[in-house]
């Protein structure tokens, strides 16, 4: 089990910038990754999601 | 010359619409501009301003562009207007490799395998997926975003569960972990308090209040308003008061938010219950704000309002006061706030409160409602006393303007504090108002002057009305929040505003200004 609380946080930042940018303002380890919404639908998201999961590469499907 | 045209086929996220308005708007000729998703809560807010949306049939992913031009070429605005829209985004600043921004969080996650929590703020629709792949990566999640389903926050959760895994959210504005602030957070003081959270702006106003007392907190779990529902079963607050209660480093636990269900509660009882047959117990304060049924246990300390949680925990860990002389001292002190009222002299009229913490509404709700008897909101106390349009307050009313309508496609009040600052003069203006009250809230993620645009709001609302209006505020911050509280503070007074010392009192102050009339 992971207990969050006995680590300090060392964040990845989905989405607003002005959240990543307080967690620096706060000397902590925050990484930005900047959100566009996948030109794909969800749900063929999902069904290549499942595919690549059971494919033996197990590559990782990005937004 | 009012218009709105709709914007198909883009997207941009809440805080680049909040740019984009502003660049519009200081285009020469422009007098206001807004961009917003064309939700139909939207149109009413547009169509309240004076703009004809009559014709229109927006998608709700559609943008609203609408401005107030000079003269009656708004086809030329128009194309101004949408130059702006079509520019690619700014490419990232200078940043160093660990600065650099990813472009998907599979990326991210392989580049960075350290890390322990993704903070997500992107639209609810594309939550789910993004947090079942952190949580599938070993990472915690917290969720700030709202409109995630009811189902997906549940299968979310109980994986985590399952994993050992903690999700924050949705709809989690703030937490805070071994001194560090989440989200909207204020600065952190560590002491050895743990809380875990429902309320984000609870958590916050807490947070402040020990602050100010020379304690702090070294963690807030924010767990999301809908955790402690019966549909969620309060797998996340369960799961982060267990943590706490087996965590050396706490003396002290507080728990806050509305009521929880019943089923969630009876849990939450046998934990502490349990946890008090133990050697060196922990204490625990509860602040389930509006419970009609808590009453101190043995095993706990019950609270009606955020400050008195403050001063009960603060007590409970400098172990200098008993904790009756501390409630004792409190009830005294707002003795003397109805006397400060008299002397200030009642005003006839209503009570308007403008919000931007939803917890903080309630609780300004629950303080005014035994003076005032009935107070309409957007998020009220009774759903009798639902406010039918949140535009046009009548009566006692307060309204919360972080609800999801008003923030759908929108910034958060606390990051763009402009629409808020509009309507206290509406409401100000209004001859029926005759106190206003408000809070104010900094920290990170908030606006960096959130008292400017409010005290222009303030100045001309005083200019106005006079003396016929009292304002009345309170400030959720400290002085080594990035906004300096004392400047704040300084600001809203110079404009003529009334700063309290804490959410509850002002609007304790805000209830015992209206001159009531006699049954």
């Amino acid at each position: 089990m992971m207990n969050i609380m006995k680590q300090k946080p060392v964040v990845i930042n989905l989405g607003l910038e002005v959240f990543h940018e307080a967690l620096k303002r706060q000397e902590i380890e925050s990484l930005a990754v900047h959100f566009l919404p996948p030109i794909a639908s969800e749900e063929l998201l999902d069904k290549i999601r499942r595919l690549r999961e059971n494919s033996p590469s197990k590559e990782k499907v990005s937004e | 010359m009012k218009g709105v045209k709709v914007v198909s086929g883009k997207y941009f996220d809440s805080i680049t619409l909040m740019l984009l308005s502003q660049k519009i708007a200081e285009i020469p000729g422009i007098s206001e501009a807004s961009i917003t998703l064309g939700t139909a809560f939207h149109l009413h807010i547009l169509e309240e301003a004076g703009y004809d949306c009559r014709s229109l049939s927006p998608n709700p992913e559609d943008f609203l562009l609408a401005m107030d031009v000079e003269g009656e070429n708004w086809a030329f605005f128009e194309q101004k207007a949408l130059e702006l829209l079509e520019r690619p985004a700014k490419p990232p600043k200078d940043l160093s490799e660990k600065d650099r921004l990813y472009t998907s969080l599979s990326s991210a996650i392989v580049g960075h395998p350290d890390a322990n929590i993704v903070l997500i703020s992107i639209p609810g629709r594309y939550v789910f997926s993004r947090a079942m792949e952190a949580l599938q990566s070993g990472l915690n999640v917290m969720i700030f975003s709202d409109h995630v389903s009811l189902d997906e926050e549940k299968k979310l959760k109980t994986y985590a569960h399952e994993q050992g895994l903690l999700v924050m959210g949705p709809d989690c504005g703030t937490s805070i972990i071994r001194g560090v602030g989440l989200g909207f957070a204020n600065h952190c003081a560590p002491a050895p308090v743990g809380i875990v959270s429902a309320s984000g702006t609870g958590l916050q106003e807490v947070q402040v209040q020990l602050i100010r007392r020379g304690a702090g907190i070294l963690h807030g779990i924010g767990t999301g308003g809908r955790d402690v529902q019966e549909a969620i079963g309060g797998i996340t607050f369960l799961d982060a008061l267990d943590q706490m209660l087996q965590d050396p480093e706490i003396e002290v636990i507080g728990l806050i938010g509305k009521p929880p269900a019943p089923k969630v509660w009876k849990s939450i009882q046998a934990r502490i219950d349990e946890a008090r047959m133990k050697e060196n117990p922990k204490e625990v304060v509860l602040c389930l704000i509006g419970s009609k049924s808590s009453k101190d246990k043995a095993s706990s300390y019950s609270c009606a309002d955020f400050e008195e949680t403050a001063n009960v925990i603060a007590a409970l860990l400098n172990q200098s006061q008993s904790i009756e002389t501390v409630r004792k001292d409190l009830i005294q002190h707002r003795e003397q706030i109805k006397i400060q009222a008299k002397l200030m002299g009642k005003r006839k009229g209503s009570l308007r409160g403008l919000f931007t913490g939803g917890t903080l509404c309630y609780e300004a709700q629950l303080m005014a409602l035994p003076i005032l008897g009935v107070v309409h909101s957007n998020a009220p106390v009774d759903p009798q006393m639902l406010l039918e349009d949140p535009l046009k307050p009548c009566g006692h009313a307060m309204v919360d303007y972080g609800d999801d309508a008003f923030t759908q496609g929108k910034l958060h009040p606390m990051m763009d504090p402009s629409f808020r600052s509009k309507m206290m003069i509406q409401q100000g203006l209004d001859p029926n108002t005759a106190v206003i009250l408000f809070d104010l809230v900094l920290g990170y993620g908030c606006h960096p002057n959130p008292a400017e645009s409010l005290s222009e709001s303030i100045q001309k609302v005083k200019e106005a009305r006079g003396e016929s209006v009292h304002i009345i505020g309170s400030i959720c911050g400290v002085e080594e929040d990035l906004q300096i509280c004392s400047k704040q503070r300084q600001q809203l007074e110079s404009a003529g505003a009334i700063i309290s010392a804490s959410n509850a009192e002002a609007a304790l102050l805000a209830a015992s200004l209206v001159e009531v009339d006699p049954l």
